[in-house]
């Protein structure tokens, strides 16, 4: 009898619900939602919990990872530069050894403050002149840049003994952040990501993906920071912190987010 | 020099990786196509049927049917892997062995004239009967239209709509998914499950005259005098800020809103909409010339008239005897669950978005 | 010598930072709750079920300045809607146009003479809400609806928007625009994201939630007596709509959200435009919030929960130049060798600068509402809605500059700037 009922809860369901080529009739877009099932508040559970458990395990392989790449490079870039260790503590007790290289970074003498003023200046009316229109973002862009440069000039040219940043502490203060960035992805996709109604092996996936994504990036990042600052000074460096920092490392998440969402379910 | 190009290749690629479903998506634009808005109005309770009618006509020209001298019953495909059975007038369906035993049909089932059809089967397509229907009991359909009157006997299902061009007469006890509608009128049998129905007439669980409604003797109505606790929201609506009732036979002439429980007395005459924060009340005899609206529950007295529509985001209690809309000006109600007493009567649309029940047993005013 | 910086300097930089900081994670919990409420919570769309009644008397006001490109596709769609004939009317403006807008009008008057009827303007304060007050102190319908030009809405729309006035506490009734000129540019798929999750998850949770969604303007309709009763239309706003939008809501009327009532706009196709645009919004919602942000803390009439998003959303086009002021505190800091914050802290903070993006619609916001309009692929999209957000940022933080200096200060007269069209045959899809 319950079978029979049973069977016939089904039939009723795709008769209702299914059309004839055996799709679902979907609500119209503005009255749906998503149905809050088990695995609405399962997926992002395991996931956590895997993810965090996962992490704790390779966070040292990530490091490790980064040190091997910084070594590599340097080696093949023929750097003068050896690899510093530092532990960092992310959260409470956790505590990683970031290998650091370690390079003189030269601060800007007066000429190179005024050529850096100079290049501002015409970057600035190049991009007044000419980015307009569909440009126009861009020219925003390196209005910030030469503003953010213009600034560090001030600093570097009134008080250059207030910027005591130096190549290795700018390093790895980078990598911790990016760092603290994948110690983050999970708790950020469980109410982003999670939630939508693909398969755990997808959410899996995605999630994976993401961390390796932004992993895969910061040695390169950071290298590139390295190779910069170490030929151009320490005049470079807050214009790299801002456009190429932290916020880099977001919008490679923010990204790869947007991949991983645009999946079909 | 070679490793120094490599490095700052790698680093392009690597920083740019991130970025090229972006970037694909931007300059190949697979989905850039604006989101279709649907100009006309597939919310029309009979938009199902209307666009099925159109397919059978399209169908009957295609196939050159001249619906006054059909040709004999015959099989073939509607659309891409739907099979449909042709049935000239008076013929009924003969099922195979195979469907005799599974007790189901798939097939879309084609009439010209009127229809009798077997009861206690499923029919997973569609069903077009140019005429007269006869759905038999325990049946279970997937959709019907029917080009005059349709009887369904008791414990039939509807799963998706259902529309005739006369009356409709549904039996006991049947479960009636999606949209019902009919030209002229509905009559649902007690113990019947609902959702959405549309027919200038509404009858529950009985044919009989509406037993209180238009035809009842009510005292002169006084007009009310506005509280202290109110305000004049605007110049026609007077707003008040807690719970409200009005005593039996009071007379309101503007828009009245109440933050909580509004609860009217009998034979109160309104001549505005009505709103209630948590719950409105209307006592028996009542007449209300505009509309109900409550997110709580909305209880309609035994033998009210109500022209407006009446809306509740959680349930609607209509006693037997009450009239809500008339022919000539049909409404709406509306709420997740509505539950109708024997003998009321409903003009327009009722739509109970989760389940509407037609009672038996005369429903009951709760007090406030 | 060495320079230090003075303590107290320091310490001020790390207060904003701190206090940016703040604020910007209590406007991503807010828009996070937003859409959770979106995806899994109770879907609130009373009065959509209502469709056939007794229909109040019903007049769209369509104000039109050099509008002849498009309006004789709106007018002759607003002429073809399903609603009573006998309680329906449809009022074009033409607001000293300089094209053949008048013609075109005439044109369409001339095809529907029982419900078009067309004015022209040509003396007095120009622009729309100078028009929508002429023309609704005239009226005795119980409806205004006002569509833009440009728009052009389907046949049942008229009633969607219509019916919620059936609920004597409902002020206004704001519909779902959705862009049509999307595939243009880079541009206008990116307003196509911002706008989908302003209105599919913003709107729509506020709704739920009951909170204030807010009167957008077009697509929407307002009751009469409900105007009349807070004073009519201002014509010293930039942003009449959101400040009718307070005004109904401090002296006790609802403004509710139809999701389900959509219809076409055209968004700007040149970043110009879109500044314009931005800055204009910017400046009049914030001109609201200095007007009404007192009345709303004090106001008794609505929920304490309801109060707070209210307040919230008074405050939502000064974020940019706080986030702005926070992320100069921030660098100066650095600059000075100082810790901006730790580490986490700092993540968190362009986490949620990332959440502010565009006009203010976090990436999960804009990723739920392309799941539910089922459109997923344009998500892609999404990173690059960082030239967007830094385009907003800078102009939003000009248009508060100008506020304060050209408008309060020194007393400048407002300008009406009319958002162009590109639509070149007048027709959307």
């Amino acid at each position: 009898m319950a079978r029979t009922m049973g069977s016939r809860w089904r039939l009723l369901e795709r008769l209702r619900y299914q059309s004839h080529s055996g799709r679902v009739i979907r609500r119209h877009r503005a009255l749906h939602r998503l149905e809050f099932r088990r695995a609405s508040l399962l997926h992002p559970l395991i996931l956590l919990v895997g993810s965090y458990g996962l992490l704790l395990v390779t966070a040292g392989l990530i490091t490790d990872l980064w040190a091997w790449e910084f070594g590599f490079w340097l080696t093949r870039l023929e750097l003068p530069a050896g690899l510093e260790t530092q532990t960092r503590a992310l959260f409470g007790p956790l505590a990683y050894r970031l290998s650091i290289p370690r390079l003189v970074a030269t601060l800007p003498d007066v000429d190179t403050l005024r050529l850096c003023v100079a290049v501002c200046a015409l970057l600035m009316l190049l991009a007044f002149m000419t980015m307009r229109g569909r440009m126009l973002p861009l020219g925003y862009l390196l209005w910030g840049a030469c503003l953010v440069q213009l600034m560090s000039v001030g600093v570097f040219w009134f008080a250059p003994e207030a910027f005591n940043h130096t190549l290795a502490s700018h390093i790895a203060n980078g990598l911790e952040y990016a760092l603290v960035l994948v110690f983050f992805v999970p708790l950020l996709l469980s109410f982003s990501f999670y939630v939508f109604e693909y398969s755990l092996l997808k959410k899996a996936i995605g999630t994976a993906l993401i961390m390796l994504g932004i992993v895969l990036v910061v040695p390169y990042q950071y290298l590139a920071h390295v190779m910069i600052i170490h030929a151009g000074g320490l005049v470079l460096m807050p214009v790299l912190y801002v456009l190429f920092g932290l916020l880099f490392d977001i919008a490679v998440f923010i990204a790869l987010y947007a991949w991983a969402v645009s999946w079909e379910s | 020099m070679m490793w120094l190009a490599v490095f700052w290749l790698l680093v392009l690629v690597v920083c740019t990786a991130p970025f090229v479903p972006a970037l694909h998506e931007w300059l190949i634009g697979s989905d850039a196509e604006p989101l279709v808005v649907v100009r006309e109005q597939e919310t029309n309770i009979r938009h199902f049927a209307h666009s099925f009618f159109d397919q059978i006509q399209a169908f009957f020209e295609r196939e050159g049917i001249d619906t006054l001298a059909p040709p004999a019953d015959y099989e073939g495909e509607f659309r891409p892997g739907q099979g449909f059975l042709f049935l000239s007038p008076d013929s009924r369906p003969q099922w195979s062995d195979e469907i005799r035993r599974t007790r189901l049909v798939n097939t879309l089932l084609i009439a010209s004239g009127d229809l009798m059809i077997e009861g206690g089967y499923v029919y997973e397509q569609e069903i077009y009967c140019g005429g007269q229907l006869y759905g038999g009991a325990h049946s279970t359909f997937r959709a019907v239209y029917a080009g005059t009157d349709l009887v369904l006997g008791q414990n039939c299902t509807v799963a998706r709509w259902l529309h005739s061009q006369g009356h409709v007469h549904i039996g006991r006890d049947c479960t009636v998914y999606g949209r019902i509608s009919s030209t002229s009128s509905i009559t649902l049998g007690a113990g019947t499950r609902f959702q959405r129905l549309n027919a200038e007439v509404m009858r529950f669980a009985s044919d009989a005259a509406v037993a209180g409604g238009l035809g009842m003797r009510r005292p002169k109505p006084i007009l009310w005098p506005m509280p202290d606790q109110a305000r004049q929201l605007d110049e026609h609506t007077v707003l008040c800020s807690g719970d409200l009732k009005l005593y039996t036979a009071t007379r309101v002439d503007s828009h009245l809103i109440a933050h909580g429980t509004l609860e009217l007395g009998t034979s109160c005459e309104m001549n505005g909409n009505l709103k209630a924060g948590t719950r409105l009340v209307i006592g028996a005899g009542c007449v209300v010339r505009g509309a109900l609206v409550c997110p709580g529950p909305i209880v309609i007295g035994p033998g009210c008239l109500v022209k407006g529509p009446v809306v509740s985001e959680t349930e609607i209690s209509i006693a037997a005897g009450s009239v809500i809309g008339t022919p000539g000006l049909t409404t709406t109600v509306t709420a997740p669950r509505v539950r109708v007493a024997s003998g009321s009567q409903i003009s327009g649309t009722l739509w109970a978005t989760v389940e509407g029940v037609v009672d038996a047993s005369p429903t009951r005013v709760s007090p406030a | 010598m060495n320079y230090v910086a003075p303590d107290w300097f320091i310490v001020g930089l790390k207060v904003v930072v701190y206090a940016v900081l703040v604020l910007m994670v209590i406007y991503t919990l807010r828009h996070m709750l937003f859409t959770l409420n979106r995806l899994f919570g109770r879907q609130r769309h009373p009065y959509l079920d209502i469709d056939t009644a007794d229909w109040p008397q019903v007049t769209v006001v369509v104000p039109a300045h050099n509008e002849a490109a498009v309006i004789a596709n709106a007018l002759d769609a607003l002429a073809d809607v399903d609603y009573p004939v006998e309680r329906y009317e449809v009022v074009a403006v033409d607001d000293r146009s300089s094209d053949e807008t008048w013609a075109v009008m005439q044109a369409c008057s001339d095809r529907h003479p029982e419900v078009l009827r067309i004015l022209r303007r040509t003396e007095g304060m120009p622009g729309k809400a100078a028009v929508l007050k002429e023309v609704s102190e005239a009226l005795d319908s119980d409806i205004l609806i006002v569509f833009d030009a440009d728009y052009v809405p389907g046949r049942g729309l008229i009633k969607q928007i219509a019916a919620p006035f059936f609920d004597a506490e409902i002020g206004a009734v704001m519909g779902r625009v959705v862009p049509h000129n999307t595939a243009s540019n880079l541009l206008t798929r990116l307003l196509d994201l911002e706008r989908a999750g302003g209105y599919q998850v913003d709107q729509q949770a506020r709704m739920n939630l009951r909170l204030l969604p807010q009167y957008g303007g077009s697509v929407g309709g307002v009751r009469l007596s409900a105007l009349r009763a807070v004073g009519g239309w201002r014509v010293d706003v930039y942003a009449e709509d959101t400040d009718l939008t307070y005004r109904l809501m401090l002296a006790g009327f609802k403004t509710v959200y139809e999701n389900r009532c959509e219809c076409y706009e055209e968004v700007p196709e040149v970043w110009q435009e879109r500044n314009r645009q931005i800055m204009r919004w910017a400046k009049g919602h914030n001109q609201v919030a200095l007007r009404h942000l007192g009345s709303t803390l004090r106001t008794s009439g609505i929920g304490a929960f309801a109060r707070l998003d209210a307040v919230l959303l008074l405050g939502v086009y000064l974020l940019a130049p706080l986030l702005l002021l926070g992320f100069l505190c921030g660098f100066i800091l650095f600059l000075l060798g100082q810790p901006v914050l730790a580490g986490s802290a700092l993540v968190v903070f362009g986490l949620v600068s990332f959440s502010a993006l565009g006009n203010y619609a976090a990436f999960f916001e804009i990723a739920a509402a392309l799941h539910l309009d089922g459109s997923r692929k344009r998500l892609r999209l999404l990173p690059l809605n960082f030239l967007n957000f830094l385009v907003s940022l800078i102009n939003i933080t000009r248009a508060c500059g100008s506020l304060l200096f050209d408008d309060t200060l020194r007393g400048k007269q407002l300008r009406w700037d009319k958002t162009a069209r590109y639509r070149a045959n007048g027709k959307p899809p």
